[in-house]
């Protein structure tokens, strides 16, 4: 494929070329989302060259594996995103990094409030998303984004809120459930 | 799926899809997920909306590229058609090959697909061939002689393009193609020993790095009319099990270039 070819190419496209081991369309996607998946590692895990080795994984791994991408179920950004959310929330749980996740704790619990407005002034999102965060019950916008940006599992949420376990699982289905709505109905998702 | 009904799974599929789920969690719910359409969209409209929330224009990190570009699995020599660029292959250990050939046991959709629709299309033109020249209406009236004097005819045709193809290990084999201009082709001359009934040749072909099944030959081929993509560059032909196969593991016996 040409360079216009290339990046005239949708998604799907781009990683059927990957499949043969077309390089330039591997490139054509890195240069479209690497740079949300590294804001994403970086994010989950606060250490720069962490977050690029997970960049540089989930890259390889589309390589390597480009059938595992199904363009029937969804977006190659959000599965790319996906990956990178499980690989850095795995190394967020491993042993070696226990320790600093304690740290990371204490700090938050010392923070007496965690400062939730301010994560979302911080993410990089578009006004609507930002829009659709602010609509939601203060309860299912702080679980979203304490699982989604802390790494933390629904318990560790529920801990942090002090909030029972079953409802915070519920808050943050709903919340998501909502959120999809809202963006359907803006035309974005 | 240990004990989770089925409500306790669609609970948690909002978490599940955020990596916020504890292991015996998770696995009960990667359990139950190929066989539920409905939990799998769910998880799939709760990535999308994670997708969104991640979005961020930053720039892609500098410097990882370059580290991925050179980390690269180089392609396959596909069905190791050694010489065919009319340069010999650099030795590749062996260790590396069976690497290789992993990689492609492990992808067999892709080439797959193309490659089942590509040797059905083979075929059938095959079947076909000569129409233009008033031949029988019906294909399967087209009898072997008939293949043959086309083949020899196109053999002799100096428009056509003359393949030769030989052994890349020097075994003394060798089969010769000629193929028109329109893509339909014929094999002849071949030397090739017959097989075991439970075993066929089958023709490829090779068009920029990506292989496709051209036809089976049968295990004692005689003359055997294919159709090929104009643009192929590059013939070869492997032993496989009888019937075929979509994408081919073995070594080809047979290669020789489009001119
Ligand atoms: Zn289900």
């Amino acid at each position: 494929m040409s360079v216009d070819q290339l990046e005239q190419a949708s998604d799907a496209t781009l990683v059927v070329s990957i499949g043969r081991y077309h390089e330039d369309a591997l490139a054509e996607v890195y240069r479209r989302h690497a740079g949300a998946v590294f804001a994403l590692s970086r994010r989950l895990l606060s250490d720069r060259t962490l977050a690029e080795e997970i960049v540089q994984e989930v890259f390889l791994r589309l390589w390597n594996d480009p059938d595992r991408f199904d363009p029937q179920r969804g977006s190659l950004r959000s599965y790319l995103l996906a990956q990178c959310h499980g690989r850095s929330v795995d190394l967020i749980r491993s042993e070696s990094s226990r320790r600093r996740r304690e740290e990371k704790e204490l700090t938050l619990a010392a923070e007496a409030g965690y400062d939730l407005e301010r994560e979302v002034w911080d993410l990089a999102v578009g006004d609507r998303v930002k829009n659709a965060l602010r609509e939601l019950p203060d309860g299912e916008r702080e679980a979203i984004l304490l699982a989604y940006f802390g790494g933390h599992t629904y318990r560790e949420v529920a801990d942090l809120l002090d909030t029972p376990e079953g409802t915070v699982k519920s808050r943050i289905r709903a919340g998501l459930k909502k959120m999809r709505g809202e963006l359907t109905a803006v035309g974005i998702g | 799926m240990m004990g989770f009904s089925h409500d306790e799974i669609m609970e948690l599929l909002g978490a599940y899809a955020l990596d916020a789920v504890d292991d015996h969690e998770r696995d009960a719910i990667e359990a139950h997920l190929p066989e539920c359409p409905r939990c799998s969209a769910e998880v799939a409209d709760h990535r999308e909306v994670a997708a969104m929330l991640a979005y961020s224009g930053a720039p892609a990190p500098e410097g990882v590229w370059s580290k991925i570009a050179d980390t690269l699995e180089e392609p396959p020599p596909e069905l190791d058609l050694a010489g065919l660029t009319g340069r010999r292959p650099a030795p590749v250990a062996t260790d590396e090959l069976a690497q290789r050939r992993d990689r492609r046991d492990r992808r067999p959709v892709l080439l797959g697909a193309a490659a089942a629709a590509l040797l059905v299309v083979g075929l059938v033109a095959g079947a076909f061939i000569g129409a233009d020249d008033a031949t029988p209406s019906d294909p399967g009236e087209l009898a072997a002689a008939s293949i043959e004097t086309l083949a020899r005819d196109a053999l002799n045709d100096p428009s056509a393009k003359q393949v030769s193809l030989s052994s890349p290990d020097d075994e003394p084999i060798s089969a010769t193609a000629a193929v028109h201009s329109d893509g339909s082709g014929f094999l002849l001359g071949t030397s090739l020993p017959a097989l075991d009934a439970r075993e066929t040749y089958q023709l490829w072909g090779v068009r920029e790095g990506v292989v496709v099944s051209l036809g089976v030959l049968g295990h004692s081929p005689d003359v055997v009319a294919f159709h090929l993509d104009p643009t192929t560059e590059a013939l070869a032909i492997t032993v496989e099990t009888a019937g075929g196969v979509p994408v081919s593991n073995n070594p080809a016996i047979l290669v020789g270039t489009v001119a």
